[in-house]
C-alpha cells in the first residue's frame, strides 16, 4: 500500500521547445488536460504521486509532485514564465542531445527559475538518449559530459521513448527536495 | 492571447477591475389620497462608478389599498414583468429615472396607510449581486363616508398573512438559491491546501484543478494587467461563478451558485482567517501537510458556522489518509448547509489523490 501523501512539492520542466519535456512528463505522470493548454497558456500543470525513501527514518514517505511543463518557446512572455516559476521547489532542465544549441540554452533557462525562487535541487536531463549513437557525431570525446558537468547539477541520459532514466529524475528530484527540507545538504548549482 | 497557430483562446469573464457605484431613492407626488384619486412614485438610480452595472431591478410591490395605472419605465430602456419588477440592463455611469402611478382603491377605512415597498437590487459588471437598498413610501387613505371605527380590521388582518407568506418565501428562495460547489484553499504557488467538493468527479484531480487555476490566474494577470498587477477575483462559467478571495501567501477559491448577498463576504472571513492562523506557516511553506491539515477546519466559515475543534478533528480523522471529499447529501443537494443542509452530517470519506 502506498504511503499517504506527506508532501505536496512544485517542480518545473523547462528548456527549448522540442527537446522532449511534454513527452518526458507524459511517460510518468496523470495528465488530464490536453497539450493544447500548454500553447496556449504556456504552461500545464501534471501530476506525479511517488514514494521516496525519508532521509531521517528511512520509511516510504508519499510526495505528491505538481509538474509545471513550461512552453519552451520564446514568445512567452518572462513576466509570465516569472509568474509560473514563483514557488517551484525544484527544477528538472531538459535539453535534446542532438541539439548542441539546447544544452547551451539549459543555463539561462536555469538562471531564470533561480532569478525568481532562488537556488533549486536541479536535474538536468539530456533527452532522446535514444539517438545517442547518432549524437556521436556531434561531441568529441568526452566532450557531453564536460558540457553537462560545468552546469554544476546533476545530469542524466534520458528517453522518453524506451523510458531511460525518467523514473529517475523524478524521484531523484523529489528525494533531493525532501532532504533540502530536512535541511540536509544538497549541492545546489550557484545561483 | 494567442501563441502558436491552430489554438484558441478561452472566454474569460473578469472580476477585479472597476466597480459601479449605485444609489436609489423614491418620492411621492402627495402623502394623503381620496379614494379613487392617484399617486405618482418616481423612482431615481444613478451609477455614480467608473464599471458599469451588468443589470439592476426595480421591485414595486403595491400594498391592496393601491392599484397599478401605469410606468414609463421602457423610457429609459426598463423592462417590466410580473407585478411590477423593472430590469434594466448594462447601467453605465449617470442618473435614471422613471415614474410609477397607482391609484387608492375605495372601500377602506379613512386613514389607512397603504405601504409600499421598493426593492432595489444591482450587480457588478459581471453580475454579481451588489447593492440592495429597500425603500417604503407611506401614503395615508382618506376616504370620505367611512370611518376607521366600523371596519372589520380582521378582514385586514387575514389579507395580511398570504402577503407576509410570500415575502418570506422570496427571501427563502432567494437564499436558498446559493449552492457552494467546490471549496479549494491553494498556496500562492498553485499547491493546493485544502479542498471541498460537492461535484467533483473521481475523474478529476482537485491537486491539478488547483495548479490549473493558479496556471490560468497568471496568464490573465499578464495578458489583461497593466503596470499594476491586479489580482483576479472571479471566473464565469454558465451558471457557476468562481470567487477568488486573495491572500498574501494563498487564495480562496470558491466554485457557487447563486448568492445569498453575504456569501462574498463569508469567503473574505475565511481567508482573513486562513491569514491570521497560518499566515507565519504559508509565508515559508516547505510542502509539508501537515502543518496546514487546520485550514480544512475552517471551511464551516463559508456555511455561517464556526470553525471545527481542532481536536475533535483530529479525532474524526484519525487514521484517515489524504484528500477528504464531501459527500452530498441527496436530501439536501443544490443547497448549501445553511440554508437545509446539515453540516453535521455531512459524511466525508477517503480519497487516494
Amino acid at each position: 500500500m502506498p504511503p499517504s501523501t506527506a508532501y505536496k512539492i512544485k517542480v518545473c520542466l523547462v528548456g527549448e521547445a522540442a527537446v522532449g519535456k511534454t513527452s518526458l512528463i507524459r511517460r510518468f505522470v496523470l495528465d488530464q488536460f490536453d497539450d493544447r493548454y500548454t500553447s496556449t497558456l504556456g504552461a500545464k500543470t501534471t501530476k506525479a504521486e511517488i514514494a521516496v525513501e525519508d532521509p531521517e527514518t528511512g520509511e516510504p514517505v508519499g510526495i505528491a509532485m505538481l509538474i509545471w511543463d513550461i512552453m519552451g518557446d520564446r514568445h512567452v512572455p518572462e513576466s509570465l514564465l516569472q509568474a509560473y516559476f514563483r514557488g517551484t521547489q525544484g527544477v528538472i532542465a531538459v535539453c535534446d542531445v542532438l541539439r548542441l544549441p539546447t544544452i547551451e540554452r539549459l543555463r539561462d533557462w536555469v538562471q531564470s527559475v533561480y532569478s525568481v525562487a532562488g537556488a533549486l535541487p536541479t536535474i538536468c536531463a539530456v533527452n532522446k538518449a535514444d539517438l545517442l549513437r547518432e549524437a556521436e557525431a556531434i561531441y568529441e570525446g568526452n566532450d557531453l559530459n564536460a558540457r553537462m558537468a560545468s552546469l554544476g547539477a546533476p545530469h542524466f541520459l534520458t528517453s522518453a521513448k524506451t523510458g531511460e532514466n525518467v523514473r529517475t529524475i523524478f524521484h531523484r528530484l523529489a528525494e533531493d527536495v525532501l532532504r533540502r527540507h530536512r535541511s540536509e545538504s544538497v549541492t545546489l548549482p550557484d545561483a | 492571447m494567442n501563441w502558436s497557430n491552430g489554438t484558441q483562446d478561452f472566454a474569460f469573464r473578469i472580476y477585479g477591475f472597476h466597480q459601479p457605484i449605485l444609489a436609489f431613492s423614491v418620492s411621492a407626488s402627495t402623502l394623503t389620497l381620496d379614494a379613487g384619486q392617484s399617486v405618482v412614485f418616481t423612482m431615481n438610480f444613478s451609477n455614480t462608478g467608473l464599471g458599469s452595472a451588468n443589470s439592476v431591478w426595480v421591485n414595486v410591490s403595491l400594498p391592496p389599498q393601491l392599484s397599478y395605472v401605469s410606468d414609463d419605465a421602457i423610457l429609459i430602456g426598463g423592462i417590466r414583468s410580473g407585478a411590477y419588477s423593472f430590469k434594466f440592463t448594462n447601467v453605465g455611469s449617470r442618473f435614471w429615472s422613471f415614474r410609477l402611478t397607482a391609484s387608492a382603491v375605495g372601500a377602506v377605512p379613512t386613514g389607512t396607510v397603504a405601504e409600499t415597498v421598493f426593492v432595489f437590487e444591482g450587480t457588478d459588471h459581471n453580475g454579481r449581486s451588489f447593492t440592495r437598498v429597500v425603500h417604503v413610501a407611506s401614503t395615508t387613505i382618506l376616504n370620505p363616508g367611512s370611518t376607521s371605527s366600523d371596519f372589520p380590521w380582521w378582514i385586514l388582518g387575514v389579507a395580511a398573512i398570504p402577503i407576509a407568506a410570500m415575502v418570506f418565501l422570496f427571501w427563502r428562495r432567494r437564499s436558498a438559491n446559493l449552492s457552494v460547489e467546490e471549496v479549494f484553499v491553494i498556496h500562492q504557488n498553485g499547491i493546493l491546501l485544502a479542498h471541498q467538493s460537492k461535484t467533483l468527479t473521481p475523474d478529476k484531480d482537485a491537486d491539478l484543478l488547483a495548479a490549473m487555476l493558479k496556471t490560468v490566474q497568471d496568464f490573465i494577470q499578464e495578458a489583461f494587467s497593466t503596470r499594476e498587477r491586479m489580482p483576479m477575483r472571479g471566473l464565469q462559467f454558465g451558471e457557476f461563478s468562481v470567487l477568488i478571495e486573495p491572500g498574501r501567501n494563498h487564495y480562496v477559491a470558491v466554485v457557487h451558485r447563486g448568492d445569498d448577498g453575504s456569501f462574498a463576504s463569508r469567503v473574505g472571513d475565511l481567508s482573513r482567517m486562513i491569514e491570521d492562523r497560518f499566515g507565519t506557516t504559508l509565508a515559508s511553506w516547505s510542502g509539508d501537510m501537515r502543518e496546514v491539515r487546520g485550514i480544512r477546519d475552517l471551511l464551516p466559515v463559508l456555511w455561517g458556522q464556526e470553525p471545527e475543534a481542532s481536536s475533535e478533528a483530529r479525532d474524526r480523522r484519525k487514521g484517515r489518509a489524504r484528500h477528504w471529499r464531501q459527500v452530498p447529501d441527496s436530501a439536501t443537494e443544490g443547497e448549501s448547509p445553511e440554508h437545509g443542509a446539515r453540516v453535521g452530517e455531512t459524511r466525508f470519506t477517503d480519497e487516494e489523490g
